[in-house]
């Protein structure tokens, strides 16, 4: 079973059995309940009071507390695939260039080459997901608040400055890497991304002025590939 | 501890957004899961803990 199915099954029974416990909580007046009549569950005999209040705790702190954690690793674990990426509309220019085999921009060679198999955007975009660091999940969630309230301009373009890192951790000691005398010159450059690789390398995606709504190419850039 | 009334609608309320997201994770149920849902769990839990406290105290348990 994918990990996908596996989150949704188990989502949905954490969420489902959450509902009905705090359903059934709603109403409870816990003072009233007796201390004396017991309950059993199972092989184990508790009083009235002490029963609801342990399954009070369980749906007002434990099951909020799993789907709280399940539903945070779905968010960080799902921004790996590009289908995520590409569900926001402001994305798509970049997506849909990027799987058009007659694009040249950086990442659609990557892509149409299998240099990055799977998860191309999470790939060279790595700071989001769990093994991010916490910068970089403070800036998902702006990104998150910014589109869902529409707080954004297009086209869109990258808040402070691409760590060349996302590049150096598949090419670097790479011998087709090593073996550019230029790359070497440039180390330290590269090292401290105070160099762009995009200076020789061209650009990672549709340049700014196409991505502008109401341009020639933007309307093509929102098409999605076949 | 008298009830949990608010407390349980509210966590309702937070689970069908997060069951919405966990199914048909958009933009905007992630928006919801994250500035809607989270924190009125939290604020449920929170709502909880003081509640727990204040019984314990008034008998005397802390």
């Amino acid at each position: 079973m994918e990990t996908v199915t596996l989150v949704r099954v188990l989502g949905t029974v954490i969420c489902f059995t959450g509902m009905a416990l705090c359903w059934y909580m709603r109403r409870t007046r816990f003072n009233a309940l007796s201390s004396e009549k017991e309950v059993s569950v199972a092989n184990v005999r508790l009083t009235q009071s002490a029963f609801w209040k342990l399954l009070a705790f369980v749906g007002i702190v434990l099951v909020p507390l799993a789907a709280i954690g399940l539903a945070n690793y779905h968010t960080l674990e799902g921004t790996h695939k590009v289908s995520a990426c590409a569900s926001c509309h402001i994305m798509r220019p970049m997506v849909n260039d990027m799987q058009k085999a007659a694009s040249n921009t950086l990442a659609a060679r990557h892509f149409k080459n299998h240099w990055i198999p799977q998860n191309q955007c999470y790939e060279c975009h790595s700071d989001y997901g769990l093994n991010g660091n916490l910068q970089a999940k403070m800036e998902g969630y702006r990104h998150l608040a910014r589109y869902t309230t529409r707080t954004y301009q297009e086209p869109i373009k990258i808040r402070g400055h691409f760590n060349n890192e996302n590049c150096l951790k598949c090419h670097q000691g790479m011998p087709l890497f090593e073996a550019v005398k230029s790359h070497q010159s440039v180390r330290v450059l590269l090292d401290q991304s105070s160099m762009s690789c995009l200076n020789c390398h061209g650009q990672a995606h549709p340049s700014r002025a196409q991505r502008t709504p109401g341009s020639a190419d933007y309307t093509k850039l929102m098409e999605a590939v076949r | 501890m008298s009830e949990l009334r608010w407390e349980a609608w509210a966590a309702i309320l937070a689970f069908i957004i997060t069951l919405g997201y966990t199914l048909y994770p958009g933009p905007y149920l992630t928006g919801a899961f994250t500035f809607i849902a989270q924190p009125l769990f939290a604020l449920t839990i929170l709502s909880y803990a003081q509640k727990v406290w204040r019984d314990l105290q008034s008998r005397k348990v802390l």
